[in-house]
């Protein structure tokens, strides 16, 4: 019997943050970063038109 | 500021799916959505709200149910998992669920933007599942004396695991993208017969897991102290889970138009 749970509470908490953090972070960085480089592309050669 | 994209723009850079539209009675509804530029004038304007309230309520459930949260009279204060590991569950289930009817979509009726969103689902259904068996095994641990058993409902979801990870190889394993999103479709679609499994496990088979303790159609067998909780980190991990896919289609489908733009200019420049 374990007594002194609270580091596995800790843990998967710990483990929630790290993940949504990471999964968020890259989602919002790529997101930046791809508005960004399609701003710089337009900029350069104009909108695409079909 | 939202892109501005042309009606019918087409997404026609290297290695993506052709957004020719296989136009039928019965799927003229969805084509509506089929079109980039109608999809990104429609997220685009939504993504920074719906990433604001889902950050916001993020931390409001983890702070609440970390903190506040009352302890379980058995369990003490391990059942305070339970806030991230049942939100993580649901997503990462309903997640492949989306999955499955993206790639519905794509087999029937070569939907092009839910193969795209079938391949932004992927990674972050992923996140999610990896999230519900970590915190299940940290839960496990105390509680059960072990970090893993090879029981039904924990199997089931570490194959809904696998399932993921292999679409997200399968989309990315063949040299032509198209043969890739086919591949990837057909085992979204076939790996939704998990999803039934990893429901009714608990009843199906003798198992370590506890059954359902929340239920749509009766009433909860959890007091609303530590139910609140638990309700304000599941909407947060769904709009979490919807901001981060929509970002990631949206990203998919900029990169895209720039590469198209490059790869034309390229090719202007070379005639």
């Amino acid at each position: 019997m374990i007594k002194d749970v609270m580091p596995f509470v800790e843990a998967a908490y710990g483990a929630a943050v790290l993940i949504l953090g990471f999964l968020g972070v890259g989602a919002f960085l790529r997101y930046r970063a791809a508005r960004k480089r399609l701003a710089q592309v337009e900029a350069q050669y104009g909108r695409v038109r079909s | 500021m939202t892109q501005d994209y042309p009606n019918e723009a087409p997404l026609s850079g290297m290695g993506e799916p052709p957004l020719e539209i296989v136009r039928s009675k019965s799927g003229a509804w969805l084509h509506q959505f089929a079109n980039p530029g109608r999809f990104q004038r429609f997220v685009q304007p939504i993504i920074p709200w719906l990433s604001g309230v889902a950050l916001v309520l993020t931390v409001v459930g983890l702070v609440w149910g970390f903190y506040f949260a009352p302890p379980d009279w058995q369990q003490g204060v391990t059942a305070r998992i339970m806030d991230v590991h049942v939100p993580a569950a649901w997503v990462a289930m309903n997640g492949y669920a989306a999955l499955a009817i993206c790639s519905l979509l794509s087999i029937v009726w070569r939907h092009p933007l839910a193969d795209i969103a079938a391949r932004e689902i992927g990674p972050v259904g992923a996140g999610f599942t990896a999230l519900c068996l970590i915190t299940g095994s940290l839960w496990g641990r105390p509680d059960w004396g072990t970090y893993w058993v090879w029981d039904a409902r924990l199997t089931s979801v570490l194959i809904l695991l696998f399932l993921y990870l292999g679409h997200i190889a399968l989309l990315r394993a063949f040299d032509n993208p198209q043969h890739g999103y086919r591949a990837a479709a057909i085992l979204g679609l076939v790996g939704a017969i998990n999803l039934p499994i990893i429901v009714f496990s608990v009843y199906w088979w003798n198992s370590l897991h506890q059954g359902n303790s929340i239920s749509l159609t009766g009433p909860s067998k959890i007091y609303i102290t530590m139910l609140l909780p638990l309700l304000v980190c599941t909407v947060a991990f769904y709009l979490a889970f919807l901001a981060m896919v929509l970002a990631r289609i949206s990203s998919f489908i900029m990169e895209t138009k720039a590469r198209s733009l490059l790869l034309a200019a390229a090719e202007g420049g070379r005639s």
